[in-house]
């Protein structure tokens, strides 16, 4: 009766935990896309400049995930792909949980979308769009 | 709960019936608890995935292009956002037995809210908005075969994206 009930704990734990980790990847992603070409001071030092993408990108993933943190924590920095010749940015955000029968329970999640610079003629095809 | 155990601390025979009789009642309910726990989350990640594919049409469409119709129009940029988070090899796929991108709306308002046409000569207003519709019937599969008692299978996103008045469009 008690593995009933841990299970129906476990069930819950873990779908809140995926939602969050994806709806990280998806605040990341769409960061990304926002952000444009060139660099920028990621971390508040200026003489350290990093792509805006990628900076923009793991911010919004850390930022995310750490309002979810009842639900799930992150592990690893969000990894940015960028690929500028499809004209695309994937994300993956990774985080862990605890589920009460299976114990630490480690989660990833990935994201893409369109990089803002693409031309537009490009989006009816399917490069832009598949992670 | 008066006479639960023997006092040597064990339980008597037909005390531990009636735990049994109440495990064989409880267990299928916890069961069903279970299920229903797991098509809500189920559900709800469906709404989620229908959300992002919302949020990302109107982004992208509010970024990428300098007139509202044409083949490289916002229009036709939020709507082949949507084709391609309904396609089989996509990530975060979206499930839907409708026909999901020509039942979903793509309006672009302006800054007063008025709705600007698509046309391929009508240029994206600066400062406006792009607002995607989204409309989804879900597959009654996905709620556990025939559906679930309470849990409507259509299901309904908007995503809104400002155009960035001061961005620089081809």
């Amino acid at each position: 009766m008690l593995l009933v009930v841990l299970l129906g704990i476990h069930v819950v734990i873990i779908a809140m935990a995926r939602t969050a980790v994806q709806a990280a990847a998806e605040a990341a992603a769409s960061a990304a896309q926002v952000a444009g070409p060139g660099r920028r001071d990621c971390f508040g030092d200026p003489a350290i400049l990093e792509p805006a993408r990628e900076c923009e990108a793991v911010q919004a993933a850390q930022l995310a995930m750490a309002g979810a943190r009842a639900s799930v924590t992150e592990t690893r920095r969000a990894r940015v792909l960028i690929e500028g010749e499809r004209g695309l940015v994937t994300v993956l955000v990774f985080g862990s949980t605890r589920s009460p029968i299976f114990g630490q329970i480690n989660l990833a999640a990935q994201a893409c979308a369109p990089l803002d610079d693409a031309p537009a003629v490009q989006f009816a095809g399917a490069d832009p769009w598949q992670c | 709960m008066a006479v639960l155990t023997r006092p040597g601390g064990r339980t008597g025979p037909d005390q531990r019936g009636s735990v049994a009789i109440g495990m064989t009642i409880m267990f299928p309910m916890l069961m069903m608890v279970i299920v229903a726990l797991s098509i809500i989350t189920d559900t709800a990640r469906t709404e989620q995935a229908l959300q992002a594919a919302a949020d990302r049409a109107a982004l992208t469409a509010s970024l990428c292009c300098s007139h509202t119709g044409g083949p490289a129009g916002a229009e036709a940029t939020a709507k082949a956002s949507l084709d391609a988070s309904h396609h089989e090899n996509a990530h975060n796929r979206i499930f839907c037995v409708n026909d999901f991108v020509n039942d979903s709306t793509v309006l672009i308002l302006d800054v007063a809210g008025d709705v600007v046409p698509v046309a391929p000569g009508s240029r994206v207003p600066p400062g406006g908005t792009v607002e995607v519709y989204l409309r989804c019937e879900i597959p009654p599969q996905a709620l556990g075969g025939s559906g679930w008692p309470g849990l409507d299978l259509r299901r309904s996103a908007v995503g809104h994206a400002r155009v960035d008045p001061y961005r620089f469009r081809a």
